[in-house]
């Protein structure tokens, strides 16, 4: 049997490292880059050699960033006394989307995963905790976006207990009906969350 | 709730069968292996979705053909509701479920009607592991209630996290202080497990009491045993009661590396004259009290659903004495209808009930059972 040549071998299994890429899409995504071309090959190797050198994590909040502290850490027209905690850099941009938030964020890269060995010392909760006692009297709120599975409670409730005490407002996303949700079509542990977390008009 | 009328296909063994079911008591006879167990089953899926025995639903599907469908028509004190089930099993599984025509969601189809299946597996319920005993409980709150079922889920999940920080905090103090917020979620999460079962275990007490008078003429009694000692009736007194437990086992879970107290312990206890059924009772009576708790099941369900289920008796017959058979076949006479199986036409004499000839993938009506 013939093997591949041994670049292309490699290729695939550089490939095949990447998140959501199995053996099959690795081998079309080889023999497209292979077939495409020298300057499109450029192109790619361009653009990963810039992220290698330019992105890097913000050391304010760990998100993501060409420049630091990050645009979001350094633009004084946003409200430094909140702080909003999510998991992934990609849970930055989806509250950012919103538009409506103007606070600060700390990215956790991560929650605790006690079933993966993920404790608190692995995540950035010391980060977190240095921003809050540092600043005693600028940061006012903290709010948990954390995701509502259970590794995103458990550490939640974590964070929750480690900030009650350094005199700083806790806050957790709400959760319960979807906007345009149908009353009778919402599943019961939905609806049994939202009207435990009913707020007042 | 009553089968007036049912159609299988491919379903099983079963390449088509149509069958009308009298109201009451009927017996399905046929030697092993012709497809008694599966009509039931057949009974049993169209009420819930889901089989006694079977895994996986591609298992329900007759070889070869990927897909199988039920139908059925209900009657409940003069209305009619007919219920449509077509499932595919291959790829994976897709269902489409109807109710007087109307397609429905599978939560809509399952809080129609209960079941109760008797299967001769149930013994186990009272001579087996806890576990089983628990799985009893869980599966008549499932049925009455899916915030249960998935609180549930999530408990035993948060309990599976909680041993592996308990594993690891043995040796790194780190983890400690995760346990602490594991700590809540098994207490949030525990609590409303442990009310639940309270609460049903309450209501069963009684049914199974009266059921076993009944059948076997004596007092048994049936009592939740908690990992958290006695508490009442009260939500914030169960969780107070569940943290301090947790507090005075602190060092003990730490070397064992496993969550001590909580729902997923407690156990089921049934007794007899103070005795435990598991390890004192006969043969006989442990079959007794089985089919008490399978009967004080219905009751629990009957209420929840506010209509009587029915109840199938899988085999569990043909194991009884002829009294014991005529009791259980009169507890019909409270108006359940029951679909039994056996291998042999029974000898003995007793209340009425319709009798049906299963073989060769078809079951024929072979008139009625004698008695009395």
């Amino acid at each position: 049997m013939q093997n591949y040549p041994k670049a292309i071998a490699d290729l695939i299994d550089e490939l095949r490292k990447l998140p959501g890429i199995g053996p099959k899409t690795a081998q079309r995504l080889a023999f497209h880059l292979v077939v495409s071309g020298k300057s499109s090959i450029d192109m790619l190797i361009d653009s990963l050699a810039e992220v290698r050198d330019t992105i890097g994590y913000c050391s304010v909040c760990g998100n993501l960033t060409d420049i630091d502290p990050c645009g979001i850490c350094q633009d004084p027209k946003r409200d430094a006394s909140t702080i909003c905690v999510v998991g992934y850099p990609k849970d930055v941009l989806a509250i950012e989307r919103v538009g409506g938030y103007k606070g600060m964020f700390h990215v956790l890269h991560g929650y605790i995963e006690p079933l993966k060995g993920v404790g608190p010392d692995d995540i950035r909760v010391k980060e977190l905790l240095a921003r809050v006692k540092d600043n005693p009297n600028k940061v006012k709120e903290v709010i948990l976006a954390t995701n509502p599975d259970l590794d995103g409670e458990t550490t939640a409730l974590y964070l929750a207990r480690l900030l009650k005490p350094l005199s700083v407002k806790v806050t957790r996303l709400a959760r319960g009906l979807p906007f345009g949700a149908d009353l009778d079509y919402a599943d019961e542990v939905t609806l049994a969350r939202a009207l435990e977390g009913r707020s007042e008009v | 709730m009553r089968f007036a009328y049912v159609v299988l296909r491919d379903f099983r063994n079963y390449p088509y069968l149509e069958l009308d079911i009298p109201p009451g008591a009927s017996l399905f006879v046929g030697p092993n292996a012709q497809g008694k167990t599966n009509l039931l089953e057949a009974c049993y899926y169209i009420s819930s979705l889901s089989s006694p025995r079977a895994e996986r639903e591609s298992d329900l599907a007759r070889w070869g053909t990927g897909c199988f469908s039920l139908a059925a028509r209900l009657e409940d004190l003069g209305s009619v509701t007919t219920v449509k089930i077509d499932t595919a099993v291959t790829p994976s599984v897709r269902r489409k479920l109807r109710i007087n025509d109307r397609r429905v969601t599978r939560r809509e189809l399952v809080a129609l009607f209960p079941c109760v299946y008797f299967s001769p597996d149930d013994l186990y319920i009272v001579k087996g592991s806890s576990a089983l005993r628990r799985k009893f409980l869980d599966s008549i709150l499932s049925r009455q209630d899916s915030v249960y079922a998935k609180t549930l889920q999530r408990y035993n999940d948060t309990v599976a996290r909680r041993n592996t920080a308990l594993k690891k905090a043995g040796a790194d103090s780190s983890w400690k202080s995760t346990l602490e917020s594991l700590d809540e979620l098994l207490v949030n999460l525990g609590s409303p497990l442990l009310y639940r079962r309270l609460g049903l275990v309450e209501e069963l007490s009684g049914y199974t009491q009266s059921t076993y008078k009944f059948i076997a003429n004596g007092n048994c009694a049936v009592a939740y045993t908690s990992t958290l000692g006695e508490t009442a009736l009260d939500l914030d007194e169960i969780k107070a009661a569940f943290r301090q437990r947790l507090r005075e086992l602190g060092r003990e879970e730490l070397a064992r590396g496993v969550t001590l107290a909580g729902p997923h312990r407690d156990d089921l206890s049934v007794s007899l004259n103070g005795k435990s059924f598991r390890y004192f009772g006969s043969q006989g009576q442990q079959r007794s009290v089985m089919l008490a708790l399978k009967m004080a099941e219905a009751r629990c369900l009957q209420r929840s659903f506010g209509t009587k289920p029915v109840l199938l008796l899988d085999d569990v017959f043909s194991e009884l004495d002829s009294e014991k058979k005529s009791k259980v076949l009169s507890l019909c006479d409270f108006g359940f209808q029951v679909l039994m199986t056996s291998t042999e036409l029974p000898k003995h004499t007793g209340p009425r009930f319709s009798l049906f000839r299963v073989e060769n993938n078809a079951a024929m009506p072979w008139g009625v059972g004698n008695q009395s």
